[in-house]
């Protein structure tokens, strides 16, 4: 096939052009992959889709013995809740699994099977055949993680107006890799480092090794980042009633609050509260160890003692924004990857 | 260094040789050494992980019993920011995260070390040699199956150990949130931790002998082994737990099912008093379950109790047979991986190289 592909180029008109030829040869060469892994989303997407049915199924009964009869909210009602599942999954099975199937192998095996010195040798030449094949997987990728993350998101959709703030996840690390947008720059990112393992590898398990352990690495410093993230412009205000500073408070005085405003809480709904401190009547933050001591104070005690409680926000409206912005960044570091890839390609001997 | 082992073995002239164990260690160790160093870097990633973390945890601990802040446990004055960290501090997040650490490294090793085994020398056809020496095909993979069994037994025993060491003063002052029932610590445990290990591997190894291609064989594996981990952790360990239960009224827990529930009962899967609850529910004067919509005016209103004449009765399994089914899951997950062990040798047997 591939050696066909060059000559057949210049002098066959009535014959698809070369990126149709180089679309078959990419198709050959990756279609056991490509199947494999067209297989093994599709089954995640199904588990995702299923266990949301059972979620929607459970709807009433979740809302009256778990909302209506308690506060706070029962430990035991999130397992009542299982589209979390798929949430939590998707994000990190799907990237990591296309880097390590589609992305390793991609290069990596034709390097160990030493058929780069045929391939690469034919008159479409090496760059034009590796990039097609890169661009053709990355748009299938574009495409796999895309929907991946719309049945994540639609799983997690229907009841979120009525589900307790502690489930209200969007804005949490998870779900938010697992929209449409996000998830498919993640799964271009992990096809990128796979690709780039490969090339420098040559060899198909320790490429698929590294892409695994940096597939982890970069899934759990995105979650760390996170709050980075949506700490970027946030804007600042003092909360007047029913924010309950609950979170976890630092040294530095700065509580973690990482939780959505409720509609009857806040002035903000919708809104994710990043972070949350106390400021005396002087108006300087408050530190130290009094910290602990006025979270568990009501608002009359603390406007009693002329303390207020301030909050840092994001509104919902940029929710929006801040997902293509993760999603722009991440597809930015992919193609930089995939640049790199193609650059040591060119630059060593098949 | 095949050649040589067999030769030597088949000659019988080295009596001051070594064995032909120990040549077939050294060639199990050639061919593997890569794979056998970057999984040891692995599992020296999170050793190191908690032993660190292990040390910090304990030197929380030990301060806090000097100051006689535990036994009984004592929230106040200068004991609460001794203890808060473990109510809402760092050694929770690495809690949770080492429980994850600890569950990839079997399907690290499932996949990177038993997978390949077998397939990567079908798929670079280096049977044909290898397993025509002397030594013989059988002899040759039972002593690389077996002596990385061990060392994979080994290392995920460990593994487990150090977790549970490090987690002790966790599991003591988190208020519930961690104990070695729950499954996140049951099957991390030294003893289930290295079944899993050894389930993984066994897996690994059948799927490259069934595919004879080493990404298939991969992927197979992942598969099984991230199924066969979430299956365990949400279904299985809840099962086997179930087993054998006992029974009894527990009026304080009542007073306060802080749970969901399904039906006319609650699933309780908590800890109290070193016990492991399983399942609660309202019973009538009779004996008889109440039914849900009563259940749930009972937790609403828990004065109803009294006046109705209910108790709520939970199952539980006792804190003495913690061992007893530690042991049962590792036992059955071996079990498991010597008969896909053997399979995978009656295959190599059987097939042509």
């Amino acid at each position: 096939m591939i050696s066909a592909a060059g000559p057949d180029q210049a002098r066959a008109s009535r014959r698809p052009s070369w990126l149709g030829r180089l679309t078959w040869v990419a198709w050959r060469q990756d279609r056991a992959a490509a199947i494999g892994l067209a297989l093994g989303l599709g089954a995640l997407a199904l588990f995702i889709y299923f266990t949301a049915l059972k979620a929607h199924g459970l709807s009433a009964r979740f809302q009256d013995h778990c909302l209506l009869l308690h506060s706070p909210v029962p430990v035991g009602c999130a397992t009542l809740f299982p589209p979390m599942q798929g949430a939590r999954l998707a994000p990190l099975l799907a990237p990591t699994a296309i880097g390590m199937f589609l992305g390793a192998p991609l290069l990596a095996r034709e390097y160990a099977a030493g058929t780069t010195r045929f391939a690469w040798t034919q008159g479409s030449g090496r760059t034009r055949l590796v990039v097609t094949r890169l661009i053709l997987a990355a748009l299938a990728t574009l495409a796999a993680g895309a929907g991946l993350g719309w049945v994540a998101q639609w799983s997690l959709t229907p009841d979120a107006k009525d589900l307790p703030l502690s489930l209200a996840v969007g804005w949490q690390a998870l779900p938010f890799n697992a929209t449409p947008l996000t998830l498919a720059g993640g799964a271009l990112l992990g096809l990128a480092v796979g690709v780039l393992a490969g090339a420098a590898a040559r060899r198909v398990v320790p490429a698929m090794a590294a892409t695994a352990a940096v597939g982890i690495a970069v899934f759990a410093l995105s979650y760390r980042l996170h709050d980075r993230l949506l700490g970027l412009g946030a804007r600042t205000t003092r909360a007047l009633a029913g924010v309950q500073p609950w979170g976890r408070a630092t040294p530095n005085g700065l509580i973690s609050l990482d939780r959505v405003s409720g509609s009857g809480s806040s002035g903000w709904p919708g809104s994710w509260l990043s972070q949350g401190w106390y400021t005396g009547p002087d108006g300087h933050r408050i530190i130290g160890g009094r910290v602990p001591q006025l979270m568990s104070m009501s608002l009359r005690q603390l406007t009693g003692r002329h303390i207020s409680f301030w909050v840092s926000y994001q509104p919902a409206r940029r929710y929006e924004l801040l997902v293509s912005v993760q999603a722009g960044l991440t597809v930015l570091l992919a193609l930089i990857l995939g640049a790199l890839a193609v650059g040591l390609v060119r630059r060593r001997n098949a | 260094m095949t050649t040589l082992a067999g030769a030597r073995e088949a000659s019988g002239t080295g009596g001051w040789r070594p064995p032909w164990l120990g040549r077939l260690s050294w060639v199990t160790w050639r061919q593997h050494r890569a794979t056998l160093i970057g999984l040891a870097g692995f599992a020296a990633l999170i050793a190191a992980v908690e032993l660190v973390s292990g040390i910090r945890v304990h030197s929380l601990w030990d301060s806090a019993v000097r100051d006689g802040c535990v036994n009984p446990t004592n929230w106040a004055g200068p004991c609460r920011p001794l203890l808060s960290p473990f109510d809402v501090g760092w050694p929770l997040s690495y809690g949770y995260d080492l429980g994850q650490l600890l569950a990839l490294l079997p399907i690290a090793i499932g996949m990177f070390l038993g997978a390949p085994l077998l397939a990567r020398e079908y798929a670079s056809h280096t049977t044909r040699f290898a397993w025509t020496q002397g030594a013989g095909r059988t002899r040759l993979t039972v002593t690389k199956v077996v002596l990385l069994g061990l060392a994979v037994l080994v290392v995920a025993a460990v593994m487990g150990w150090l977790g549970q060491w490090s987690m002790q003063p966790i599991i003591t002052l988190s208020s519930g949130g961690f104990d070695r029932w729950q499954p996140g610590l049951f099957v991390t445990a030294p003893v289930t931790e290295a079944a899993a290990a050894t389930l993984a591997y066994a897996f690994g190894l059948l799927a490259g002998v069934v595919t004879r291609r080493v990404v298939p064989a991969i992927a197979a594996t992942a598969v099984a082994t991230l199924a066969l981990a979430l299956l365990t952790y949400s279904r299985l360990h809840y099962w086997l737990l179930g087993l054998g239960l006992r029974q009894g009224a527990d009026p304080a827990m009542g007073a306060n099912p802080n749970v969901g529930y399904s039906g006319n009962r609650f699933d309780l899967h908590e800890v109290s008093g070193g016990r492991w609850l399983d399942q609660g529910w309202y019973a009538g004067p009779g004996g008889h379950r109440l039914s849900g919509t009563l259940a749930g005016k009972l937790v609403a209103n828990p004065g109803l109790q009294a006046q109705l004449h209910t108790t709520f009765q939970v199952t539980w399994q006792p804190a003495g047979r913690y061992w007893l089914f530690q042991f049962s899951q590792g036992g059955a997950e071996v079990l498991a991986a010597l008969l896909l062990g053997a399979l995978a040798i009656w295959l190599v047997r059987r097939r042509k190289a």
